[in-house]
């Protein structure tokens, strides 16, 4: 008898609580910029698409939802001929991120991805891709590879010495 | 066999080899770099470091190298302890300081040596904190690409292009942090095996151009056990596949053919199966149409006489099928004039002696070589002769007690010890340049000093009446008689049916110590022999045939040289010509349907030895492509003919044995064995690749009963003890050197499923061969025109493969200097031959038979005359218009390639909804 009492006091002191529950979609709850949702492709400092087509991601994907084909432009860069992420299939894991070596893919706090048809959750390179840096600003893949790009030779890379004149003697 | 200690435990290694090579054939992972299974140690790169230990009671131990320590009875050693471990990861360290942060644009990545090297070690965080070198990269040709930032100094690439390949224009240069592996100067290599670099090279300094071009990564690609279809040898590659289409050619280790290694017209002609002039479309009348039109039911389906004419490019299958299509006495094999005597010479003396297989050949300890330029015929063979070359060495550093695998030691006493390399032939090649005997004449010569030389060697052998043996034939008989294992080659470049009757009799006078190697032109052509053996349709007879009566023509077209000089002419005369065609061409036929290429079905080939090896699919079938014998089954059924009742090629195989009993179970596959997966575990995008033109995920198509699935569903690679690998992988192993994973010892026993039966058993016993009169003396005027083949440029095929257009030689007319000065030429002008339309470019050169020319005409041209009386010399107008021709094609040759290039990565997007859906 005394339990019932104590339940029903305890039911009742719960009516003066804060609310948990949020007036969506009117009311949007706070997601930290670290949540995993919509995936998007970033840029670098320098406003390039920041995705070199490495295939990580797409062999880190536990679902095989993010395909892709690489390219190599004029510039030197290798970039996606197409990329596509089947959101119908992605489980927001984010592993794609974790493999990324140059901040492309990044999940973002955007978790509001309905469609009444699956094929347009189908998501293209134009559908992925921003014009900022995203969570990780400030850096630049190109300048910290070997290879040589349009705006970047061979030696002018972070941490490069200038090219060696292999015909010189000295050692 | 010894027994060592490994890490405690005791192992049972064979004698003669290094630690390193036991660890590896025993599956244990020890690191390594410039140690290459058929080149040998040299001890660079110390990454094999492990600890010796005297005995049991030794602690301490010594740190040695494992490659350069022969294993000896009762050796202990430590793989795994605390200081040898550290050492291999310093090494590493020490490698990956100037090492750039490159891997995910680096075409390596994925299948790195380095990066399994540096998992291995456990290697994982940079130390050095300085700047790192850079360099800057040369342009290599079409066909490798330079990034010499990557580099580890291991050597490798040198010691391959130059000591094992010969090739000299590749070396080190500088010292130190500068050593720089490349060209004097920016230019295309020279060698003709260059692109093995890419899988030499353990890291990406060099990679595959075409393939970087249109790239996936191997986990990304779908593989299948294939077979070059570019010359006879019939080497093993691996063909892999990407959203639809092929992407690339690898070696596949054969322990019988080429081991390692492969020739650049093999590794990058593939291509042309990627090419725009593929046929896509059934074609009536150079319209396009569809099966089931009236008109092409009705042509298709015409009663009266059909001819069949196969060819030596196409598989086994397709030319059994049209045989039995129509009739043995309706096939005609589709070779050029010279052919059939070769064709039937060559089956005759596959039938009396075996012939050396290329692993055998490495075992020579002298060679001939007769009228034959196998660097161009038959690159991977002449590789395998040059092996052979260092035998003498290896003996001799074997008696100074040094082991047989050390390199370097080899190399130093090889110039007092040469293997014997006896040369009859004409024309410029590596093989000539390190002949020790050479005679310089024409291929009637050769053939009469190969008759005479037999008959040095063995009184019964027939020698022509007339001719004597020059001095190097006595030379060349000295040599061979003394030799242990002689090995004779020669092949069908000449044309000259004399050449191989002179090396069978200097094989029977030899005995069963020398062996044998013929080349035959095609990949097929020993199989096409085999089908023919029981009569055939001569050109002339298809020729008469024509003018009789109204004859109906099928033919079976992979573009092969022979046979186009004589279809165009057939052609013409015949009433209707179905064309079962591979590549567009020219000219009108009465329809035309498209064959599936060698990377889209599955079939067989013979190779020079009488080796049967079948391909399997590496991609689907596109358009109305379907396999040649499929087209001829229908048409079968169409005209109620013998071959209607067969369903699959399992059958067609079936009767392919029954009618050739000697072929016996060669493709006899147990149906109990599970199927292997051709996709790796790791294959990416499933569920994306196809979401743009559907979001419901196919089911995987699969063959019924087909032995190999598109799929990632099926048995591992490494769990299918009995069929071919499609690609080569272990965890840890992400590179080609896994190989050694499935591998007792190196080119010890070979890889599961690659003990193919041999079509041609030696049931008959040796005969000697006549000299006939018409071998030589034939009448001619003027001057004697021998042909001359290139790498790029003889075959066809490859020639549809852009890298390869791009590099093909223009047809070129080689003459000694003083000839040229006769006729008042200069080298580098433009000649015609006797009112030929073709231009030529002269060249000079010593090794040219005297009274003759040297002519390379590219296989899309053609110079159909023997020998010649009167030359023209271009003009400077003439010339300037030959050389804006060439201008304007290589535009052309770019620009196809820029076209081709966007429609491959508009393809990928678009995957054929067939390969979708796995209808067929």
């Amino acid at each position: 008898m005394w339990s019932q009492l104590v339940t029903i006091w305890r039911v009742f002191v719960h009516l003066f609580d804060k609310k948990d529950t949020v007036q969506y979609p009117e009311q949007k709850p706070y997601l930290a910029p670290r949540y995993r949702g919509r995936i998007v492709l970033t840029r670098d400092p320098d406003g390039d698409e920041r995705c070199v087509a490495c295939n990580l991601c797409a062999v880190a994907c536990p679902v095989d939802c993010i395909a892709l084909q690489k390219t190599e432009d004029e510039d030197g860069r290798w970039r996606p001929a197409f990329f596509r992420i089947n959101f119908s299939r992605c489980i927001m894991c984010g592993l794609c991120e974790e493999a990324c070596p140059t901040y492309a893919i990044q999940l973002t706090p955007d978790v509001e991805m309905c469609e009444y048809e699956r094929k347009n959750l189908v998501y293209e390179k134009e559908h992925l891709t921003i014009d900022g840096q995203g969570k990780y600003p400030g850096y630049s893949f190109y300048r910290k590879a070997g290879i040589a790009i349009k705006g970047k030779a061979k030696g002018e890379a972070d941490q490069e010495k200038p090219p060696v004149d292999v015909r010189s003697l000295l050692p | 066999m010894v027994q060592i200690f490994i890490d405690k435990q005791a192992y049972e290694v064979s004698e003669g080899q290094n630690l390193l090579q036991a660890c590896l054939s025993l599956k244990l992972n020890l690191p390594y770099f410039c140690w290459h299974p058929a080149m040998g140690s040299v001890g660079a790169c110390r990454q094999c470091a492990v600890t010796q230990y005297k005995d049991e009671a030794d602690t301490r131990g010594k740190m040695i190298v494992a490659c350069m320590t022969p294993v000896e009875e009762g050796m202990r050693v430590s793989l795994n302890g605390p200081d040898e471990t550290h050492f291999r990861e310093q090494v590493i360290a020490a490698l990956m300081t100037h090492h750039p942060h490159d891997c995910p644009v680096c075409a390596e990545g994925g299948e790195c040596h380095l990066q399994d090297m540096t998992v291995m070690t456990g290697h994982y965080a940079r130390q050095f904190k300085g700047r790192k070198t850079s360099f800057n990269n040369q342009y290599l040709g079409p066909l490798i690409k330079h990034e010499m930032n990557r580099c580890i100094t291991c050597f490798r690439c040198v010691r391959f292009y130059r000591d094992y390949a010969g090739g000299d224009d590749l070396s080190a240069q500088a010292s130190k942090n500068h050593l720089y592996f490349g060209r004097q100067s920016d230019g295309v290599l020279e060698s003709e095996f260059a692109g093995n670099l890419v899988e030499v090279c353990p890291t990406g300094v060099f990679t595959d151009k075409p393939f970087g071009d249109h790239y996936s990564r191997k986990w990304d690609m779908q593989a299948a056990p294939s077979i070059c279809q570019h010359c006879s040898v019939g080497c093993n590659i691996s063909l892999s596949e990407r959203y639809g289409s092929v992407r690339r050619a690898t070696n596949r280790f054969d322990a019988h053919l080429n081991g390692y290694f492969l020739c650049d017209r093999g590794r990058y002609g593939f291509d042309f199966v990627n090419s725009p002039a593929r046929c896509q479309q059934i074609r009536l009348r150079g319209k396009p149409a569809r099966w089931q039109d009236e008109q092409l039911q009705d042509m298709l389906g015409s009663s009266g006489r059909w001819i069949g004419v196969g060819s030596s490019h196409a598989s086994l299958e397709d030319n059994f099928a049209l045989q039995q299509l129509v009739g043995a006495e309706n096939f005609c094999p589709g070779l050029d004039d010279a052919q059939p005597a070769l064709m039937k010479l060559h089956g005759e003396i596959l039938q009396q002696y075996p012939m050396a297989s290329l692993a055998e050949m490495e075992q020579a300890d002298a060679v001939l070589i007769l009228g034959e330029d196998i660097n161009r015929s038959a690159p991977r063979m002449a590789l395998a002769v040059r092996q052979a070359l260092l035998n003498k060495a290896r003996d001799k550093v074997e008696s100074l007690k040094v082991p047989r695998w050390q390199d370097a030691a080899v190399r130093q006493v090889l110039p007092d010890n040469p293997v014997p390399l006896i040369w009859f032939g004409y024309g410029e090649s590596e093989l000539q340049s390190r002949a020790l005997v050479q005679c310089l004449c024409d291929d009637q010569e050769a053939a009469r000093q190969g008759f005479l030389l037999a008959g040095l060697l063995s009184e019964e052998a027939p020698v022509p009446q007339t001719g004597q043996a020059s001095q190097q034939s006595s030379q060349a008989a000295e040599i061979l008689k003394n030799a242990r294992n002689p090995l004779l080659i020669g092949g069908w470049s000449a044309g000259n049916p004399a050449l191989l009757a002179a090396l069978a009799n200097i094989r029977k006078a030899l005995g069963d110590k020398a062996r044998l190697a013929i080349a035959a032109p095609e990949m097929n052509s020993v199989g096409l022999s085999l089908l023919i053996q029981s009569g055939y349709l001569t050109q002339g007879a298809v020729k008469e045939a024509l003018e009789q009566e109204p004859v109906n023509l099928l033919v079976l077209d992979h573009q092969s040289q022979a046979s186009q000089s004589v279809l165009t002419l057939l052609v013409k005369k015949a009433r209707q010509t179905v064309r079962l065609g591979l590549l567009e061409q020219e000219g009108s036929q009465d329809a035309l349907l498209p064959v599936a290429a060698f990377s889209e079905c599955s079939g067989s080939a013979i190779n020079y030895q009488g080796r049967v090896q079948s391909w399997q699919p590496a991609s689907k079938m596109t358009g109305d492509c379907m396999p040649g014998w499929q087209w001829l089954v229908h048409l079968a059924r169409m005209q109620q003919r013998p071959l209607a009742d067969v369903e699959d090629l399992g059958q067609l195989r079936h009767k392919l044995a029954q009618c050739h009993g000697q072929l016996g179970d060669v493709w006899r596959t147990d149906p109990h064995q599970p199927a292997v997966a051709q996709q790796p575990p790791r294959y990416s995008g499933r569920t994306a690749m196809l979401a743009n033109q559907t979001v419901h995920e196919p089911k995987p198509y699969q063959e019924p009963q087909a032995p190999y699935r598109q799929s990632m569903e099926g048995v591992d690679t490494r769990k299918c003890p009995t069929r071919p690998m499609p690609y080569s992988w272990w965890p840890g192993w992400n590179s080609n050197q896994s190989v050694h994973k499935f591998q007792d010892e190196y080119r010890g026993p070979a890889l599961p499923g690659q003990t193919r039966s041999v079509a041609f058993a030696h049931f008959e016993s040796s005969c000697w061969f006549k000299w006939r009169p018409q071998w030589s003396d034939r009448e001619q005027v003027g001057y004697r025109i021998l042909p001359l083949k290139q790498i790029f440029g003889s075959d066809g095929l490859s020639l549809k493969a852009p890298a390869i257009e791009e590099l093909h030689e223009r047809a070129q007319l080689w003459m000694t200097p003083q000839l040229a000065d006769k006729l008042g030429m200069q080298a580098g002008q433009w000649v015609q031959c006797d009112d030929q339309p073709l231009w030529m470019q002269a060249g000079l050169s010593e090794q040219v038979p005297e009274g003759c020319l040297l002519a390379y005409v590219p296989a899309d041209e053609a110079l159909p005359v023997t020998s010649c009386e009167r030359f023209a010399v271009a003009d400077l107008q003439q010339a300037e218009a030959i050389e804006q021709q060439h201008q304007g094609r290589m535009e052309g040759v770019r620009e196809r390639r820029q076209t081709r290039q966007s429609w491959l990565l508009h393809q990928d997007e678009f995957i054929p909804i067939r390969f979708v859906e796995g209808l067929n």
